[in-house]
């Protein structure tokens, strides 16, 4: 089973802590946003993080953010929205999660989403044997 | 290291500005429990624009934002920090919030006419009133901000 664990997320700073999920200590924003180096869809990365630094400070969501329907185990899911791109979170005690990236098409074909639940899932399943 | 370079990117301040004004128009419209077409009415503007702000899409003419803001009953201010105070207070955790001010009265502004040539005395300040939240609550700092040519950037608190 591969190890988990969460770190800070060092562009957010909120009254809320935002933080990202490292599987073998490899961090999933990193990861998308070492995919979208070099497009044009970096900036909005960016402003997704202002975002959510916005909605963890407790502001207005907008239409910025979607709340999954039927959740699995584990916790309230998040979708933060941007043109192109979306990022994926959940909630835990005192927390927001980020677990997953991708783009605007894969989350038309849903395949964002059932990406975003298995790594969700396998979270929760490391949390659990943890204990 | 992350955190500053978003503060100095472009793109934070357009963002930072684009949310304000979401959380105008956000609260404005749960306060006033309106949907999205009575927004649009209040506001004078077409749905889909309302779908713009509310989605975060939109990049406004200044003119806009004020239309908007008065359309809210609010006064739109805009104030502008050195981006290296404001990624230094931003290390300490202190952010900047506005908040009224007793109006400063008998203020000599000579030296102004000194900011174009290289009186190495010449003073500029830039923005005034703006108060940053020191932590605890309730305890606020008032900072004029300012060029000095012999100085540099600096910081001076007023109320404090």
């Amino acid at each position: 089973m591969p190890k988990f664990e969460t770190k800070i997320v060092e562009e957010i700073k909120a009254k809320e802590i935002v933080e990202e999920l490292y599987i073998d200590g490899v961090g999933q924003l990193e990861t998308f946003e070492n995919q979208l180096s070099g497009t044009t869809y970096k900036s909005e990365l960016d402003d997704l993080i202002v975002f959510i630094e916005h909605f963890a400070n407790g502001g207005t969501p907008g239409k910025k953010v979607k709340y999954l329907k039927n959740p699995i185990a584990g916790g309230t899911e998040f979708e933060f929205i941007s043109k192109h791109i979306r990022l994926y979170a959940i909630q835990r005690p005192g927390k927001k999660i980020l677990l997953f990236g991708g783009t605007k098409k894969a989350a038309d074909s849903s395949d964002n989403i059932k990406a975003f639940r298995l790594i969700k899932e396998k979270y929760i399943d490391f949390l659990t044997i943890k204990k | 290291m992350k955190r500053e370079k978003l503060l100095r990117s472009k793109q934070y301040g357009i963002s930072t500005m684009k949310y304000n004004l979401l959380n105008l128009i956000g609260d404005f419209q749960r306060k006033n429990n309106l949907r999205d077409c009575d927004l649009a009415e209040k506001l004078a503007v077409s749905k889909s624009y309302v779908s713009q702000i509310l989605n975060g899409t939109f990049d406004h003419k200044i003119s806009k934002v004020a239309e908007l803001a008065h359309a809210c009953n609010a006064v739109p201010l805009l104030y502008f920090v050195d981006v290296d105070d404001f990624v230094k207070f931003d290390a300490e955790n202190k952010i900047f919030e506005v908040y009224p001010v007793s109006r400063p009265s008998n203020v000599t502004f000579e030296e102004r006419k000194n900011t174009n040539n290289e009186d190495k005395n010449s003073v500029v300040v830039t923005t005034t009133n703006v108060l940053s939240k020191m932590g605890k609550e309730n305890d606020f700092v008032s900072f004029v901000y300012g060029k000095s040519k012999s100085e540099g950037n600096f910081i001076i608190p007023l109320n404090s």
